[in-house]
Formats: C-alpha cells, structure tokens, sequence
C-alpha cells in the first residue's frame, strides 16, 4: 500500500468515526487537510484574514453535515465543494456589508500585519503567476481557479456559480488570455 | 499574421490543447512559427496552473483550535436544544404562575377592602 493509499485509507476510517459523532476524529479530520482548505479559501479570495474565516467556517459546516457525507467522492473532494460555497457566502456577506457604510469594518493593510515567515513563505510559493492571479477579477480568477487548479468540469463551475456552462467558458478564456497576458507582456509586440 | 494565425490565438485561451481547434487551425498551428510559439504560452500556463494544486499554503496556527472549539458532539447538540426547549417552557409556566398568583393577590386585596367597606 503506497503512502497516499494509507492517507486515503485512514481519511476513510476518521470519516466513519466523525459521522457517528466522534469529534477528536473530526478534528484529526481538519489538522490533515487545512492546509489544503485553507489554500483554496485564500485562491477563491485573495484575501488570507478572509480565507482563514473562510476555512473555520468551511469545517464548522463540514461538522454539522458529516451524517450526511455518503463516501461517494473523496473527503477532501467533499471539502472542496463545502469551501466553495462557503468563500461564496462570505463574499456576498462582504458586498453587502459595504454597500451598507454603517458595517464598514476598518482592516489593518495585510502588507503591514504579514509576520517575516508569512512574508517570506507568500513571495516563494506565488510569484509572478499568484500576483497574476490575485490581479484578475473575481468572478474570472475563481473560473480559472476552479478550472486550471482543481480541474472541476465546466458544468460544476456553472452549478455552483449559478451561471450558465457558456459563461463559465466565456470567463475561464478571458481569465487565461488575461493571465497569459500578464506574464508575457514582452511578447506583445507579436499581436500587432 | 494570415487570417488563421488570428483565429488560433483568439481560440487558443478556450481550449486545453491544439488539437481541440480541429483539423485545419490545429494543422495550421502546427507549421507557423508564431502560433506554436502562443501554444506553447498557453501549455506553460495551464502546466503552471495545474501545478499550483500541489503547492500548499501553511494554514495559520490559530485555524484547528478555533474549528475545534466550536464543533461539539452531536449528542451535545441535541442535548443543547432539548435544554433550550426545556429553559422556555420553564419560562412560560413560571410566567403563568406569577400572573395567577398576581391575579389571586390582587381579588383577595379587593374583597376585603370591599368587606371593610361594608363593616363601615
């Protein structure tokens, strides 16, 4: 049995221990794949303070709904699905806070508060291709994210957009042209 | 640029490969310079994308002991609304009770001023 089949084997038997109940399983649950919620909750936000309240409530939800969780899929497929939706309740949470100047919450700059580790750890894994990303529009970085990174089909992105399979086609071509834009703009001379 | 080289690069952002632009593009693509030099922009891109899946962020230390501090055993749970079913129906009978005695307190202060109203 390789390294992964034990993960994907011991997953298994948490989740079985975390639907009847048993929180300590849950929460060996959630030290394993944090990392891996967190990441996707800050590729869907762009934001980390964000994506940390993000992937809290993402495993709260996962909690409540565990009897429900039949196995069909991988646990952390399941995971995914839960972080989406729940990075897309938190941003309508915060449109809707700002429209109302009243909830308007003062945030420190995230550039001011990043500790050296956080600081370093940020420029090494992004680079000039998660700068890219972080630039694109919302509603054209999530298509891409989805799409390119965790290699959901066109009729999910649009399932759980709420938008037809054609829009999710039309954002994932303007995302990548812009993204290829972006980091070959030395090559531009070749479009005229 | 002919005409084709335009087509292949508005197309090429819509597609995973070349060979999903059909026949003729894909064959096209497949001789000019300046479209294979595109094609391989956008395979390094997608290449670099699919990447990133493997590349994972450290999750602030804070995250597991805040999920773990607001999960609680689903008997809890139940047990939680059955006790706050319980609190409000204590409060309803203990509403009831204090209006009856009120009520109850309030007729025998009015009788006897009435009987001691008739004595005099």
């Amino acid at each position: 049995m390789t390294q992964r089949e034990v993960r994907h084997h011991e997953s298994e038997e948490l989740v079985n221990l975390a639907s009847l109940g048993n929180q300590a399983a849950f929460a060996e649950l959630v030290r394993i794949h944090q990392h891996e919620v967190y990441t996707l909750a800050v590729r869907m936000v762009a934001d980390r303070e964000l994506a940390h309240d993000v992937a809290q409530e993402a495993f709260v939800r996962a909690w409540r709904s565990i009897d429900r969780f039949r196995g069909d899929a991988k646990f952390s497929t399941w995971m995914h699905r839960i972080t989406v939706n729940t990075a897309f309740t938190h941003r309508d949470r915060r449109r809707r806070a700002a429209a109302d100047p009243l909830d308007v919450v003062y945030r420190e700059p995230e550039s001011e508060s990043l500790s050296p580790e956080r600081g370093g750890e940020s420029a090494a894994i992004r680079g000039p291709l998660g700068d890219a990303l972080d630039a694109l529009p919302e509603s054209l970085r999530v298509v891409v994210v989805l799409k390119d990174v965790y290699e959901w089909s066109h009729s999910e992105i649009a399932e759980h957009l709420g938008i037809t399979v054609t829009a999710a086609k039309v954002r994932l071509h303007r995302g990548r042209k812009s993204l290829r834009l972006s980091l070959w703009r030395h090559h531009l001379e070749d479009e005229v | 640029m002919n005409a084709k080289c335009t087509v292949v690069r508005m197309r090429l952002p819509g597609v995973d490969s070349v060979a999903e632009l059909g026949d003729r593009l894909a064959g096209h693509a497949e001789t000019c310079l300046r479209c294979q030099a595109e094609a391989a922009r956008y395979r390094t891109l997608h290449r670099r994308l699919g990447s990133l899946s493997g590349e994972l962020l450290n999750a602030p230390a804070t995250l597991v002991p805040t999920v773990v501090a607001r999960i609680e055993p689903v008997e809890a749970q139940v047990s939680d609304e059955r006790r706050a079913g319980f609190r409000r129906a204590a409060v309803a009978v203990s509403a009831a009770a204090g209006a009856a005695v009120a009520a109850t307190a309030g007729t025998i202060i009015v009788v006897g001023l009435r009987r001691s109203h008739h004595a005099a």
